[in-house]
């Protein structure tokens, strides 16, 4: 690989990359929201709530993203819904991340001790004021981990949505590839901004006081 | 006549098939020191939990200063076994954060009255650190400043040594004692015979969630006439082990 390559590689690549984060941190804000309403759902008293956040998670846990995305493609026209194609691809990927991002959550907030909760309760706090100052950190901490693992899977997942027609960081290589005849070469430099890409996000939300 | 400062009366919870507690009747007066002894599985802290408000109730009624307490209202206050420290905060913010949120204090003022309340229990020097930085011993003191600084009228403490060894116990033990001698009202759950037997004015035994004996600690340890309170009692006995003279203090100049 020689370094004229890269220089008139890199600004598209780039330009790539930039789209590939655009598309992911709004897939990811959009998703934990909604996780966090599906995670509210699975553990409401009443059984509709229940039901429905079961059927949402093993759907889209159980299908893969490529098909539910080839599925949102297909099916929204035929439903008649003129919607664009990068909100339908990033609408999926949102919708995926949430039934992930609902069981991650709901995990770690059944690992908090309910006496620390109790404890809040009995000092004046209100249930909100306990959840929200209490419970949630609590919680918080235990799921870090999971929660960036997720965040970096949607990040990889989006190169996904290339397939359907967006122009990120896997489908710009793409192009790359077959307008330079240099695959390999591309490949590897698209690999690397991933790598570059989410080895900030991991050093961003490293836990500096474990380590 | 005047309502008692707590009262229970005809308290029942059944989870399921399993009574827990039976029919309790138990009044108390402000200031009193009570010592809940009994067997585990006697509903010793599940009346606690009852009275704090925590455990719904299937039949009777609990009153405190002639109100059903319910958490959040911050009348009952409760010192648990496991401590329940929130591990993400220091221990001077566990002491300040219901100052902030529920007694409205400003931040430098629950800093201050929680920085005070550490010093009470010996543990100013320690308020930076978080729960996981300290001992059980240090934990459960910091648990108790942090009741003491919402000023409940009534603090319930739910076998507060269970989980320490014997030093820690002891330190412990002396926190809850001094707070005793101020006239606060409390109940205490606890297997340490020989604490309640100093620091409760009454002493209360339960056994198949029901009050088998109700009357002074002193008697109730002494005469100990009921024959469950007996066995009960003997058990302990035969748990005191060998121990070393205490120490002979070294005379100065000798």
């Amino acid at each position: 690989m020689d370094w004229a390559f890269i220089e008139e590689a890199l600004p598209a690549l780039l330009r790539g990359a930039v789209a590939t984060v655009a598309v992911s941190l709004a897939a990811i804000a959009l998703g934990f929201a909604t996780g966090a309403a599906i995670a509210a759902a699975s553990t409401a008293r009443a059984r509709g709530p229940r039901v429905f956040a079961a059927l949402y998670i093993s759907f889209f846990r159980g299908v893969p993203l490529l098909v539910q995305l080839l599925l949102a493609y297909y099916a929204l026209p035929f439903l008649g819904l003129d919607i664009p194609a990068i909100v339908a691809a990033v609408g999926t990927l949102a919708l995926c991340c949430a039934a992930y991002a609902a069981e991650i959550l709901r995990g770690g907030l059944a690992l908090v001790p309910p006496g620390t909760v109790e404890a809040a309760r009995l000092l004046g706090l209100t249930r909100s004021q306990a959840f929200l100052r209490i419970r949630l950190p609590i919680a918080a901490a235990a799921m870090r981990p999971a929660l960036v693992g997720e965040a970096i899977m949607i990040l990889k997942a989006s190169s996904l949505i290339s397939l359907v027609g967006i122009l990120e960081l896997t489908r710009t290589s793409q192009a790359l590839a077959s307008s330079t005849f240099m695959p390999l070469q591309s490949y590897a430099l698209c690999g690397a901004i991933y790598l570059v890409i989410n080895f900030t996000i991991m050093a961003a939300f490293r836990d500096r006081r474990r380590a | 006549m005047t309502q008692p400062f707590l009262l229970a009366e005809r308290l029942e919870r059944r989870v399921g098939d399993t009574q827990i507690l039976a029919g309790i009747d138990l009044s108390v007066e402000k200031g009193e020191v009570v010592g809940l002894i009994g067997p585990s599985g006697s509903g010793k802290s599940s009346l606690l939990r009852c009275i704090a408000g925590l455990d719904p109730l299937t039949g009777g009624r609990v009153l405190v200063e002639g109100r059903v307490p319910a958490p959040g209202d911050g009348i009952v206050g409760m010192v648990f076994q496991q401590f329940n420290l929130w591990p993400h905060l220091t221990a001077q913010e566990n002491v300040a954060l219901a100052l902030r949120l529920a007694r409205k204090k400003s931040r430098a003022e629950a800093a201050d009255r929680a920085r005070a309340m550490l010093d009470r229990v010996g543990l100013l020097k320690l308020a930076d650190r978080r729960p996981a930085q300290l001992s059980g011993g240090q934990q459960q003191r910091v648990a108790i400043a942090r009741t003491l600084a919402v000023e409940p009228h009534l603090i319930l403490f739910d076998e507060p040594t269970a989980s320490l060894d014997p030093e820690l116990t002891t330190e412990v033990l002396d926190v809850i004692r001094g707070l005793a001698e101020t006239g606060l009202t409390m109940l205490v759950v606890s297997h340490e015979m020989g604490f309640v037997a100093s620091v409760a004015s009454r002493a209360v035994f339960l056994d198949h969630g029901k009050v088998l004996v109700d009357g002074p600690a002193r008697s109730v340890f002494r005469d100990a006439a009921e024959p469950r309170l007996r066995r009960f009692l003997a058990t302990y006995l035969q748990r005191v082990a060998w121990a070393p003279e205490p120490a002979t203090p070294v005379t100065p100049g000798a």
